[in-house]
């Protein structure tokens, strides 16, 4: 083994080392240990018997400044600072800021090792904490509080202002990490609850920390300063003490009235405001943060860099979190239990994405022990649900136990209310995570559909599935309400539409593929849009059985009323829930409308996209044909159809069509470019009016299930319009190209085109296309 | 046999290190800092694997964590920057114990 530098300066510092004694348990091997070690063959590890080599993986190695967090402690200066230095008004505020930033850093998944924990203020004070609230103080000793000089201004600032503050962002990140710790937020994903064995005041009461808070900003308040400045910065601690109370005291209220917790909200979004007029007074103190504190928290990572963000993107930061935790109180608005539903459904779509926080607060505040609001029953929201979509007859919920089907029904609506409750939970997950929770989802829908098809077809359910008249040319022998499967098979349609639409949003797939899974997603817009019919057909006729059957009743009272005969008992009207029947036909057209728009503006993104193929711009998968080799297979068109679509290989309905069926619907030889794109624009116009006069239905009864986020679609629809309009300009540009059919492949494309996805200021499930031509 | 014994790799001639596989063990690094932890694999060149470490910091040397033990999980420490290495009594008895109930088919 050759000696290096680095072995020579090891070897010289090692006489110099001082090392311990060894304990009286432990034993010297250095030399049996060493002679022993040289008899193994070069190349070989000798390793327990339970060990293996991949376990190693994570191993640290010690002396590697890139992997050993201890040399990092060893050679900082982070001894040499010392917490109980007198600091000025201006470092105070410095430290207090900076102390901000990093703690928004740590609100959007950044560890507390790489943000509030490299604070050496933060340190000494968790170090000195022994459980005792009376410990948090900067002195030397946990049982041993400095004495402080009340008059003299440095001290009481740091040992009263930053003290407390400090103590206050302590236990917010505590009160903060409790609630991140839940079924809606993923560890190390969305944020990292590790506390490296450091205890984050837990069992010391926010009131107590409250009150040491706003006991120093009163005290600061009241000291004045000769000096303009000092008093200035004096006037910004004092806020920044006030902005710490109040967003403690709203994490301290979550039970509060929304009216209540709403106020305080607003109050600190205000208050935040003002931070940034005394931001730049502050004097920077940038030895009061080290890195180098990993190398002495508990904690086998290798060395990580801090992480602080501007000040200015964190009070943004934490304006949209408090923005965040006031809009969730809306849900408190609600007006029908499908408000909630829809609410949740907007939330999850949201952008930008919310912060964790907010998304494990709608998690844990309203879907609380899988109860909506803490008290609505799962098994309200699904009959609710299906009331909405369906308004099937009220029976259906209210079957008595002696009914021969009460079994089995009872069973699907504890497999619906579970299949409901997972769908609102992943509704707070981060959009990669929804995304993949849905195709695990659309399985359970599927196994729920199939439970209700069985139901709803067996002979003891005759009385829900009566034949519908009006239709004698269905061949399968008339329309039957089915409205369990229904409710099934819609959502499950809808989350299927989600996944490819997430796709689209989470930039999964290449330009090459965007012609199968905008194909695909038009077919399922397609038959979701035929069920919309359906849907439609079964409440119209239902609703004409059950006006005239009141009809007949109505004329056989008036007969017994002429003969004078006692008027029998009125037999009960129970084809429909007559009275949920406005809100359905309300609620069905405005689906129907926003599925038509999604599908126009599908179609014209297909066009576009085919031109790009006809073109020779977007080159589709190769297949064997052009390379036979076995490399080749893997990327085999037929292989990527089966890949994309697989999340949707094992959903009975809406089958995934044979790959064949893809080919033969999206052959492109009867296509010209200027017929494809006068089509692309032709469906894109087509959505942009439809989109308008969907935006003209603002009247509430027009807004079902739609109070909470009227104004959040409003939003999405100016989106899908200004994406219509981007569209609408790439078109034009590719007119301007005057692209020639390419000869499918053989001949380069002469002028090359650029191709980006913007995906900013437009609809997330449709980003635009920007083409820029490229002189060769 | 005896051919057969001398073609195979000496096998026999490392046998020894095992002994301290498993142990308990206290590695005093260049610079001054002390690793205890459970050897779970060496070479040639004491190139150490331990698991379920901790940290001490050299003698003498100032930090704000004080003299405490401080847990790093598994380590590998380069056989160069190792000064000393002592094994944990019981933990050494321990394994010689369970070594030579293995090599009698003992069940333990």
């Amino acid at each position: 083994m050759s000696t290096t530098a680095t072995d020579l300066a090891d070897e010289a510092a090692s006489d110099q080392v001082k090392l311990r004694p060894v304990v009286s348990s432990y034993v010297d091997i250095t030399d049996r240990f060493t002679a022993e070690a040289a008899k193994i063959m070069p190349g070989q590890l000798v390793m327990m018997e339970s060990f293996e080599l991949v376990n190693s993986i994570n191993a640290l190695e010690i002396m590697d400044p890139k992997m050993d967090t201890g040399v990092l402690n060893l050679r900082s200066n982070d001894a040499n600072f010392d917490v109980s230095a007198p600091r000025s008004p201006q470092e105070i505020l410095y430290i207090m800021d900076e102390l901000f930033a990093l703690e928004m850093s740590w609100c959007t998944g950044c560890a507390l090792s790489q943000t509030i924990y490299t604070c050496l203020y933060i340190e000494h004070l968790l170090n000195n904490f022994n459980g005792v609230q009376e410990s948090l103080h900067f002195g030397t000793r946990a049982s041993d509080p400095p004495s402080i000089d009340q008059n003299d201004l440095d001290q009481f600032l740091l040992h009263h202002a930053l003290r407390s503050y400090a103590i206050g962002v302590i236990k917010t990140c505590d009160l903060m990490r409790r609630q991140l710790q839940c079924k809606g937020i993923f560890e190390e994903e969305d944020a990292v609850t590790e506390t490296y064995g450091l205890d984050l005041l837990q069992f010391v009461s926010p009131g107590y920390i409250l009150a040491v808070i706003e006991a120093a900003a009163f005290q600061i308040e009241c000291k004045t300063s000769s000096s303009d400045t000092t008093q200035q910065v004096l006037t910004g601690i004092a806020q920044r003490l006030n902005l710490r109370a109040t967003t403690l005291r709203t994490m301290m209220l979550a039970e509060a009235p929304p009216a209540m917790l709403q106020q305080l909200y607003s109050a600190c979004i205000q208050m935040a405001d003002t931070l940034s007029e005394t931001h730049e007074l502050a004097v920077a103190v940038p030895t009061a943060f080290s890195m180098a504190v990993q190398g002495r928290l508990e904690c086998g990572m290798p060395p990580r860099p801090l992480l602080e963000m501007p000040f200015a993107k964190a009070v943004e930061l934490y304006q949209q979190l408090q923005t965040g935790m006031s809009d969730l109180l809306r849900i408190h608005e609600y007006g029908s239990i499908g408000d909630i539903v829809s609410y949740f459904e907007h939330f999850a779509l949201r952008l930008p994405d919310e912060l964790p926080y907010v998304r494990s607060q709608l998690h844990q505040q309203y879907l609380k022990d899988g109860r909506l609001l803490g008290k609505t029953t799962m098994r309200e929201a699904v009959i609710s649900d299906i009331t909405d979509l369906c308004s099937p007859m009220p029976s259906l919920f209210e079957i008595p136990s002696s009914h021969p089907a009460y079994a089995a029904l009872e069973d699907f609506y504890v497999q619906a209310e579970r299949c409901f409750e997972s769908y609102l939970t992943v509704m707070s997950h981060n959009k990669c995570r929804l995304r993949q929770r849905l195709c695990g989802l659309i399985l359970d829908w599927n196994a729920l559909q199939a439970v209700a098809e069985t139901i709803e077809s067996s002979p003891e359910m005759v009385q829900f599935s009566l034949v519908l008249q009006g239709n004698p040319d269905d061949p399968s022998g008339g329309l039957h309400p089915l409205p369990l499967s229904s409710w099934a098979y819609y959502r499950k349609l809808k989350m299927m539409v989600w996944i490819v639409f997430l796709g689209f949003e989470l930039d999964i797939y290449k330009l090459d593929e965007w012609p199968l899974m905008l194909w695909y997603v038009d077919y399922l817009l397609g038959i979701t849009d035929t069920h919309f019919k359906r849907l439609e057909t079964v409440v119209e006729s239902m609703t004409a059985l059950h006006q005239q059957q009141q009809q007949q009743q109505n004329t056989a009272a008036k007969k017994n009323r002429k003969k004078k005969q006692p008027q029998q008992s009125a037999q009960k009207l129970d084809y429909i829930n007559i009275e949920a029947v406005p809100r359905t036909t309300m609620l069905l057209t405005r689906l129907r409308a926003e599925t038509e728009i999604f599908r126009e503006i599908c179609r014209g993104y297909l066009c576009l996209v085919a031109v790009l193929t006809l073109a020779g711009i977007v080159n589709p998968p190769r297949g064997a044909q052009t390379s036979p080799s076995s490399s080749a297979l893997r990327t085999s068109p037929e292989l990527l159809y089966r890949i994309r679509l697989k999340p949707f290989g094992p959903i009975v309905a809406p089958e995934v069509p044979p790959y064949e069926t893809y080919l033969q619907l999206s052959d492109l030889n009867n296509w010209t470019i200027p017929a494809l794109l006068d089509n692309a624009q032709m469906s894109l116009n087509g959505a942009q009016k439809m989109v308008s006069q969907l935006n003209k239905l603002t009247r509430p009864e027009h807004l079902v299930n739609a109070k909470l986020v009227g104004e959040s679609m409003t939003k999405t629809r100016l989106l899908l319009l200004r994406s219509c309009i981007g569209m609408n300009v790439s078109i034009m540009r590719l007119r301007q190209m005057k692209l020639v059919q390419s000869d499918g492949g053989e001949r380069e494309v002469k002028r090359k085109v650029k191709v980006t996805i913007e995906q900013e200021n437009y609809h997330p499930f449709f980003p635009v296309l920007v083409f820029a031509e490229n002189e060769q | 046999m005896a051919d057969e014994s001398s073609s195979l790799p000496p096998v026999a001639a490392y046998e020894n290190v095992k002994e301290f596989m498993s142990v308990l063990m206290m590695v005093s690094t260049t610079d001054g800092r002390q690793f205890c932890g459970t050897l779970m694999a060496t070479d040639r060149d004491r190139n150490l694997i331990l698991s379920e470490a901790s940290e001490q910091l050299p003698v003498g040397f100032q930090s704000r964590r004080g003299d405490r033990f401080r847990y790093v999980g598994m380590i590998a420490i380069p056989g160069k920057h190792i000064l000393r290495i002592d094994a944990s009594k019981d933990s050494l008895k321990a394994r010689e114990m369970l070594l030579k109930g293995v090599s009698r088919g003992a069940i333990i």
